[in-house]
Protein backbone atom coordinates (compact mmCIF):
# COMPACT_ATOMS: atom_id res chain seq x y z
CA UNK A 1 0.00 0.00 0.00
CA UNK A 2 2.33 2.97 0.82
CA UNK A 3 4.87 1.57 -1.66
CA UNK A 4 1.80 2.45 -4.69
CA UNK A 5 1.61 6.29 -2.77
CA UNK A 6 5.21 6.68 -2.35
CA UNK A 7 5.10 6.65 -5.84
CA UNK A 8 1.78 8.70 -6.58
CA UNK A 9 2.66 11.49 -4.72
CA UNK A 10 6.10 12.14 -4.89
CA UNK A 11 5.82 15.24 -2.64
CA UNK A 12 5.61 13.11 0.64
CA UNK A 13 8.96 12.27 2.15
CA UNK A 14 8.43 8.87 2.92
CA UNK A 15 10.12 7.01 6.35
CA UNK A 16 8.92 3.75 7.43
CA UNK A 17 9.83 2.72 11.39
CA UNK A 18 10.07 -0.28 10.83
CA UNK A 19 11.43 -0.30 7.29
CA UNK A 20 16.82 3.26 2.97
CA UNK A 21 17.71 1.32 0.29
CA UNK A 22 20.25 -1.68 0.99
CA UNK A 23 19.22 -1.54 4.67
CA UNK A 24 19.65 -4.74 6.91
CA UNK A 25 16.12 -4.28 8.11
CA UNK A 26 14.66 -3.71 4.53
CA UNK A 27 16.22 -6.99 3.54
CA UNK A 28 15.08 -8.72 6.76
CA UNK A 29 11.76 -7.81 6.11
CA UNK A 30 12.35 -9.39 2.31
CA UNK A 31 10.88 -5.54 1.13
CA UNK A 32 12.66 -6.56 -2.35
CA UNK A 33 10.34 -4.26 -4.59
CA UNK A 34 10.03 -0.96 -2.77
CA UNK A 35 10.05 1.55 -4.93
CA UNK A 36 10.43 5.46 -4.35
CA UNK A 37 12.60 7.23 -2.19
CA UNK A 38 12.24 5.20 1.82
CA UNK A 39 14.44 5.75 4.65
CA UNK A 40 14.28 2.90 6.70
CA UNK A 41 14.58 3.28 11.26
CA UNK A 42 16.00 6.75 11.11
CA UNK A 43 13.82 9.88 11.66
CA UNK A 44 16.24 12.28 12.44
CA UNK A 45 17.32 11.54 8.87
CA UNK A 46 13.52 11.42 8.00
CA UNK A 47 13.36 15.19 9.72
CA UNK A 48 16.22 16.57 8.43
CA UNK A 49 15.29 15.34 4.15
CA UNK A 50 11.90 16.87 5.17
CA UNK A 51 13.32 20.36 6.22
CA UNK A 52 15.66 20.43 3.83
CA UNK A 53 13.50 19.96 0.28
CA UNK A 54 10.29 21.30 2.23
CA UNK A 55 7.75 17.97 1.49
CA UNK A 56 5.62 16.82 4.51
CA UNK A 57 6.54 13.05 5.71
CA UNK A 58 4.66 9.66 5.71
CA UNK A 59 5.85 8.06 8.40
CA UNK A 60 4.53 4.39 8.35
CA UNK A 61 5.15 1.66 11.29
CA UNK A 62 4.45 -1.62 10.46
CA UNK B 1 10.21 5.34 19.88
CA UNK B 2 8.57 8.32 21.56
CA UNK B 3 5.40 7.81 22.43
CA UNK B 4 4.45 11.24 23.34
CA UNK B 5 4.50 12.00 19.70
CA UNK B 6 3.79 8.79 18.03
CA UNK B 7 0.09 8.07 19.83
CA UNK B 8 -2.12 5.55 17.94
CA UNK B 9 -3.82 2.29 18.06
CA UNK B 10 -1.19 0.03 19.12
CA UNK B 11 -3.38 -2.89 18.47
CA UNK B 12 -2.51 -2.28 14.74
CA UNK B 13 -0.26 -3.93 12.06
CA UNK B 14 -0.40 -1.04 9.89
CA UNK B 15 0.25 2.48 10.49
CA UNK B 16 0.80 5.89 9.03
CA UNK B 17 1.26 9.35 10.22
CA UNK B 18 1.25 12.49 7.87
CA UNK B 19 3.82 15.16 9.78
CA UNK B 20 5.61 18.37 8.85
CA UNK B 21 9.45 18.17 9.80
CA UNK B 22 8.75 20.26 12.86
CA UNK B 23 6.53 17.85 14.11
CA UNK B 24 3.19 18.91 14.05
CA UNK B 25 1.51 15.99 12.88
CA UNK B 26 -1.64 16.77 10.07
CA UNK B 27 -3.21 13.46 10.67
CA UNK B 28 -3.02 9.20 10.78
CA UNK B 29 -3.98 6.55 8.64
CA UNK B 30 -4.97 3.29 9.42
CA UNK B 31 -7.88 1.45 11.23
CA UNK B 32 -9.16 -2.10 12.13
CA UNK B 33 -12.31 -2.76 14.12
CA UNK B 34 -10.98 -6.78 13.94
CA UNK B 35 -8.36 -7.62 16.40
CA UNK B 36 -8.59 -11.58 16.44
CA UNK B 37 -7.85 -12.40 12.62
CA UNK B 38 -4.18 -13.14 11.57
CA UNK B 39 -2.76 -10.51 9.55
CA UNK B 40 -3.74 -10.86 6.04
CA UNK B 41 -7.00 -12.37 6.77
CA UNK B 42 -9.55 -10.28 4.25
CA UNK B 43 -11.35 -9.11 7.84
CA UNK B 44 -8.38 -7.66 8.82
CA UNK B 45 -8.38 -4.70 5.90
CA UNK B 46 -12.45 -3.73 6.46
CA UNK B 47 -12.00 -0.95 7.51
CA UNK B 48 -9.28 0.23 4.77
CA UNK B 49 -8.62 0.95 1.49
CA UNK B 50 -6.18 2.38 -1.59
CA UNK B 51 -8.94 4.60 -2.33
CA UNK B 52 -9.39 6.48 1.15
CA UNK B 53 -5.31 6.36 1.57
CA UNK B 54 -4.95 8.18 -1.14
CA UNK B 55 -7.86 10.62 0.00
CA UNK B 56 -6.24 10.85 2.85
CA UNK B 57 -2.68 11.73 1.56
CA UNK B 58 -4.04 14.66 -0.82
CA UNK B 59 -5.59 15.95 2.58
CA UNK B 60 -2.48 15.60 4.17
CA UNK B 61 -0.56 17.52 1.09
CA UNK B 62 -3.39 20.51 1.01
CA UNK B 63 -2.53 20.66 4.99
CA UNK B 64 1.06 21.09 4.34
CA UNK B 65 0.43 23.53 1.40
CA UNK B 66 -1.44 26.07 3.97
CA UNK B 67 1.19 25.42 7.17
CA UNK B 68 2.07 27.06 9.77
CA UNK B 69 -1.42 28.99 9.07
CA UNK B 70 -3.18 26.21 10.08
CA UNK B 71 -1.02 25.09 13.20
CA UNK B 72 -3.34 26.22 15.73
CA UNK B 73 -6.31 24.02 14.65
CA UNK B 74 -3.76 20.93 14.22
CA UNK B 75 -2.58 21.37 18.28
CA UNK B 76 -5.29 18.28 19.28
CA UNK B 77 -3.01 15.50 16.92
CA UNK B 78 -0.79 15.29 19.88
CA UNK B 79 -2.02 13.82 22.79
CA UNK B 80 -1.37 14.54 26.64
CA UNK B 81 2.30 13.73 27.65
CA UNK B 82 2.66 10.27 28.47
CA UNK B 83 3.84 8.70 31.62
CA UNK B 84 6.23 6.87 30.31
CA UNK B 85 8.00 8.08 26.71
CA UNK B 86 8.90 4.96 25.21
CA UNK B 87 8.09 1.47 25.04
CA UNK B 88 11.15 0.07 27.57
CA UNK B 89 10.24 2.85 29.94
CA UNK B 90 6.94 0.33 31.02
CA UNK B 91 7.58 -1.97 33.81
CA UNK B 92 6.25 -4.54 32.00
CA UNK B 93 8.48 -4.09 28.91
CA UNK B 94 11.61 -2.97 30.52
CA UNK B 95 12.72 -6.11 31.44
CA UNK B 96 12.09 -7.98 28.16
CA UNK B 97 13.43 -5.07 25.71
CA UNK B 98 16.22 -2.69 24.97
CA UNK B 99 15.97 1.14 23.48
CA UNK B 100 17.86 -0.05 20.41
CA UNK B 101 17.01 -2.67 18.08
CA UNK B 102 19.33 -5.03 15.53
CA UNK B 103 19.89 -3.77 12.21
CA UNK B 104 17.92 -6.83 11.20
CA UNK B 105 15.20 -5.84 13.18
CA UNK B 106 15.32 -8.62 16.09
CA UNK B 107 14.82 -7.39 19.62
CA UNK B 108 12.09 -4.99 18.14
CA UNK B 109 9.03 -4.31 20.23
CA UNK B 110 5.80 -5.50 18.99
CA UNK B 111 3.16 -2.46 18.95
CA UNK B 112 0.64 -4.65 20.55
CA UNK B 113 2.88 -5.08 23.62
CA UNK B 114 2.77 -1.36 24.24
CA UNK B 115 -1.33 -1.53 23.88
CA UNK B 116 -0.68 -4.03 26.46
CA UNK B 117 1.57 -2.21 28.70
CA UNK B 118 -0.69 0.49 29.07
CA UNK B 119 -3.89 -1.65 29.83
CA UNK B 120 -2.00 -3.26 32.69
CA UNK B 121 -0.74 0.68 33.76
CA UNK B 122 -4.42 1.90 33.35
CA UNK B 123 -6.08 -1.28 35.04
CA UNK B 124 -9.62 0.76 35.38
CA UNK B 125 -9.72 3.65 33.08
CA UNK B 126 -12.16 3.22 30.33
CA UNK B 127 -9.92 4.86 27.77
CA UNK B 128 -7.30 2.03 27.97
CA UNK B 129 -10.00 -0.69 28.33
CA UNK B 130 -11.80 0.20 25.50
CA UNK B 131 -8.86 2.01 22.95
CA UNK B 132 -9.83 4.09 20.11
CA UNK B 133 -12.96 3.66 19.38
CA UNK B 134 -14.89 2.71 16.32
CA UNK B 135 -16.86 5.26 15.11
CA UNK B 136 -19.75 3.18 15.10
CA UNK B 137 -19.67 3.17 19.18
CA UNK B 138 -21.31 6.64 18.61
CA UNK B 139 -23.68 5.31 15.88
CA UNK B 140 -21.21 6.28 12.81
CA UNK B 141 -20.46 3.93 9.84
CA UNK B 142 -17.71 5.47 7.92
CA UNK B 143 -17.12 4.65 4.38
CA UNK B 144 -13.53 3.43 4.32
CA UNK B 145 -13.33 4.78 0.13
CA UNK B 146 -13.63 8.32 1.66
CA UNK B 147 -11.62 10.43 4.36
CA UNK B 148 -14.72 10.69 7.00
CA UNK B 149 -17.60 10.10 4.99
CA UNK B 150 -20.78 8.45 6.87
CA UNK B 151 -21.85 5.61 4.78
CA UNK B 152 -24.63 4.82 7.67
CA UNK B 153 -26.30 6.38 10.81
CA UNK B 154 -27.51 3.35 13.06
CA UNK B 155 -31.03 3.87 14.04
CA UNK B 156 -31.55 4.76 17.61
CA UNK B 157 -27.67 5.65 18.22
CA UNK B 158 -26.70 8.74 19.80
CA UNK B 159 -25.58 10.11 16.22
CA UNK B 160 -28.89 9.97 15.03
CA UNK B 161 -30.19 11.95 17.78
CA UNK B 162 -27.81 14.62 17.03
CA UNK B 163 -28.61 14.90 13.77
CA UNK B 164 -25.57 13.32 12.15
CA UNK B 165 -26.98 11.93 8.30
CA UNK B 166 -25.72 9.54 5.75
CA UNK B 167 -23.70 10.91 2.91
CA UNK B 168 -22.70 13.91 5.72
CA UNK B 169 -18.56 14.26 5.11
CA UNK B 170 -16.79 14.95 8.60
CA UNK B 171 -14.67 17.73 8.37
CA UNK B 172 -13.44 18.33 11.56
CA UNK B 173 -14.58 17.30 15.41
CA UNK B 174 -13.12 19.23 18.45
CA UNK B 175 -12.01 21.68 15.67
CA UNK B 176 -9.69 19.22 14.19
CA UNK B 177 -9.04 18.31 10.78
CA UNK B 178 -10.40 15.03 10.05
CA UNK B 179 -8.17 12.92 6.99
CA UNK B 180 -9.27 9.37 7.89
CA UNK B 181 -11.40 7.12 9.94
CA UNK B 182 -8.37 7.00 12.03
CA UNK B 183 -8.58 10.69 12.83
CA UNK B 184 -12.27 10.01 14.00
CA UNK B 185 -10.77 7.13 16.71
CA UNK B 186 -8.34 9.55 18.12
CA UNK B 187 -10.22 12.48 18.87
CA UNK B 188 -12.79 10.12 20.56
CA UNK B 189 -9.87 7.89 22.14
CA UNK B 190 -9.06 11.46 23.90
CA UNK B 191 -12.33 12.52 24.40
CA UNK B 192 -13.81 12.82 27.91
CA UNK B 193 -15.95 10.32 29.23
CA UNK B 194 -19.41 12.36 29.15
CA UNK B 195 -19.56 16.08 27.32
CA UNK B 196 -19.90 17.41 23.70
CA UNK B 197 -17.51 16.94 21.02
CA UNK B 198 -18.27 19.94 18.16
CA UNK B 199 -18.38 18.86 14.86
CA UNK B 200 -18.96 20.44 11.29
CA UNK B 201 -19.48 18.09 8.31
CA UNK B 202 -20.12 19.08 4.82
CA UNK B 203 -24.06 18.29 3.71
CA UNK B 204 -25.19 19.08 0.14
CA UNK B 205 -22.35 21.63 -0.25
CA UNK B 206 -22.54 23.79 2.97
CA UNK B 207 -20.89 23.75 6.38
CA UNK B 208 -23.50 22.72 9.02
CA UNK B 209 -22.59 22.42 12.41
CA UNK B 210 -23.18 19.35 14.61
CA UNK B 211 -22.82 18.55 18.73
CA UNK B 212 -22.50 15.50 19.52
CA UNK B 213 -23.77 14.55 22.89
CA UNK B 214 -21.63 11.88 24.68
CA UNK B 215 -23.14 9.59 27.10
CA UNK B 216 -22.02 8.20 30.03
CA UNK B 217 -20.52 5.11 29.58
CA UNK B 218 -20.16 5.36 25.64
CA UNK B 219 -17.35 3.34 25.18
CA UNK B 220 -18.80 0.43 25.86
CA UNK B 221 -21.33 0.50 23.86
CA UNK B 222 -21.47 -1.32 20.48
Amino acid sequence: MYRRFAITLAGLVAISAALGQDNPLQKALKDVDVQGEWIYNDLPKGYAEAKKTGKPMLVVFR
Amino acid sequence: MDLSLFQFDYRLTWAAFFMNADRVIYGRYGTRADHKSQRGAPESAQNVSLDGMKKALEAALDLHKNYPANKEMLAGNIGPAPKYKAPEEFPSLAKKFKATIEPNGRGCIHCHTVNSAQAKFNPKDDRWLFPYPMPETIGLALDRKERAKIKSVLANSQAEKDGFRAGDELLTLRGQPLLSIADVQWVLHNAKDSGILDAVVLRDGAKVDLRLQLQAGWRKLK
